[in-house]
């Protein structure tokens, strides 16, 4: 079945037209990106600070350059630094987000290849793209700056190096798909001298396919999404573990109020041999708060409005709960509220108060409230 | 007293005359031509295919020739009137065209701030479109659709 995707992606990039690769139209190179800092204070005595603290950074960073060489084919890269990127200090990340080339047959039909990141719900496409967002802090599984925290790869494919995408107009709807092919677990291709991973181990059985179907009608936008790879659990002796990543996603936008609303579940296809290895590894290394599968749930709504051009507001939920920590098996919430103000089109300032929480915990209480401004340039 | 009937009729004509011609003129600043480069190959165009093109889901005309969307700012009645006939607020097509550029499926259409220099534009820009007040749309552009 893999493979069949697999033909099915190159297919169309194989057969590129000849002629469309001759065409000498040049529409020049377009440089561009955008930039949040930001302003925090942390209120909490609980969680991950045992006092309170305020800090400034400039959260991320990305540099954008694109080029369209005709109509048909057209080049991008993303560039992204986060938290304060010095190399010097050890400061924060640098990172290649995106490098394909893209070719477009039609509406219908558009082939992308190189490092991309794939379409999976409504916002795992732009999730770095802090100018479109209205919050400055992320839902937990988008949240750049803290990927060491919650592991966003585990919840949504970050990257895929080959995608298939269009769009077909039926009446007032426009139905749209993408399927696209990558790596698997990203700790399969881990090449640290770290021996807590497998390292440089051969992924040619471990390919991650996905896709999402949608809809969009007017102003209301809907999908579904799936992925299907394998996890790298053979650091607690299960060896590969069957993944697939469920998604649903729906938004809207009336009269200045818009909604988005996002499900993800992370089905592990463990046998029972893999459960009964984890029960055992928990049981053994408490330390370690294991939980007793490797199953994730996600969801996530936001409702903001723009007052004017220049104001909006929002508020938000979202909740994260992780199978395989005992920490998080309880579920944690975060609540946010915020708004903002556009001094152009292209410079925000926000504002955004977050609380978090583990969720009936009886054995750890963990609570956050953070008040964060950030100034958003997009140039 | 026949004189001063005569006088009230005159004066009566000349304000309903004024009035009229008020009225004209207004109908005719409010209508919006949407424009394009003589090149291209079009004659007319609906509401969805305008949503199309300026939503850059279209990128290009019949015989392959890009295509380039110019934009009047939206602080403008023009603009105002135009993303009224789209169906979109003028906030949303800039969130859209950001979303585009972001995403590397497009460019955000540069915006102009009078008539003249959109009609100039797409007079000499090959495969432009651009939206005017009716009465700016010159013989050096073709008028593709008019928004009443």
């Amino acid at each position: 079945m893999r493979k069949f995707f697999l033909l099915i992606g190159i297919a169309p990039v194989l057969l590129l037209p000849i002629e469309a690769c001759s065409q000498t139209d040049d529409a020049g190179l377009n440089v561009f990106g955008y930039f949040q800092a930001t302003f925090e204070h942390n209120a909490s005595n609980s969680g991950r600070s045992n006092r309170p603290f305020n800090s400034f950074s400039l959260q991320q960073l990305d540099l954008m350059a694109s080029h369209e060489f005709t109509p048909k084919i057209s080049a991008f890269v993303n560039f992204e630094l986060t938290n304060t990127y010095s190399s010097g200090k050890g400061w924060g990340s640098f990172s290649i987000q995106e490098a394909w080339v893209k070719y477009r047959f039609s509406n219908e039909l558009n082939a992308k290849a190189g490092l991309l990141v794939p379409i999976f719900n409504n916002l795992n496409e732009i999730k770095n793209r802090t100018p479109l967002l209205p919050y400055i802090f992320r839902p937990f599984v988008y949240e750049a700056s803290i990927t060491d925290v919650f592991p966003v790869n585990e919840l949504v494919p970050e990257q895929a190096f080959l995608q298939m995408y269009g769009f077909e107009p039926i009446g007032e709807a426009k139905f749209d798909y993408a399927m696209y092919v990558g790596n698997g677990d990203q700790q399969y291709t881990n090449a640290s001298e770290s021996n807590y991973f497998a390292r440089g181990a051969d992924t040619t059985l471990f390919k991650m396919v996905g896709g999402r179907v949608g809809v969009q009608t007017g102003h209301v936008k809907a999908g579904v999404s799936m992925t299907t790879d394998k996890e790298n659990g053979t650091s607690l002796g299960l060896g590969s573990v069957p993944r697939h990543r469920f998604g649903a996603d729906f938004s809207f936008e009336v009269s200045g109020l818009s909604g988005e609303f996002e499900m993800i579940a992370v089905h592990h296809a463990m046998t029972p041999e893999q459960t009964t290895t984890l029960a055992v590894v928990a049981s053994m290394n408490p330390a370690f708060g294991l939980g007793t599968n490797l199953d994730k749930y996600f969801y996530y709504g936001l409702l903001s409005y723009d007052i004017n051009e220049q104001f909006f507001g929002y508020a938000g939920y979202n909740y994260l709960r992780d199978r395989s920590l005992a920490s998080l098996d309880y579920g944690l919430q975060g609540y946010t509220l915020g708004g903002g103000f556009r001094a152009h089109s292209r410079v925000v300032v926000k504002g955004q108060y977050m609380h978090f929480r583990l969720r009936n915990n009886p054995f750890l209480v963990f609570r956050e409230d953070h008040f964060i401004v950030a100034i958003s340039v997009f140039f | 007293m026949r004189t001063r009937k005569n006088g009230d009729g005159i004066l009566y004509v000349v304000l309903k005359t004024a009035f009229l011609l008020l009225i004209l003129s207004s109908v005719s600043l409010a209508q919006v031509a949407v424009i394009v480069n003589k090149s291209v190959p079009i004659k007319s165009a609906d509401a969805s295919t305008i949503f199309d093109i300026y939503s850059l889901n279209a990128k290009e005309w019949s015989d392959g020739t890009p295509i380039i969307v110019v934009v009047m700012k939206s602080s403008e009645d023009t603009a105002q009137k135009f993303y009224q006939y789209i169906g979109k607020r003028p906030l949303e097509m800039k969130k859209l065209w950001m979303r585009a550029q972001l995403s590397g499926e497009g460019k955000a259409p540069v915006a102009f701030g009078s008539d003249e220099d959109v009609v100039a534009k797409v007079a000499s820009t090959p495969g432009a479109i651009g939206f005017v007040r009716k009465l700016r749309a010159d013989s050096s552009v073709k008028t593709i659709l008019i928004i009443e």
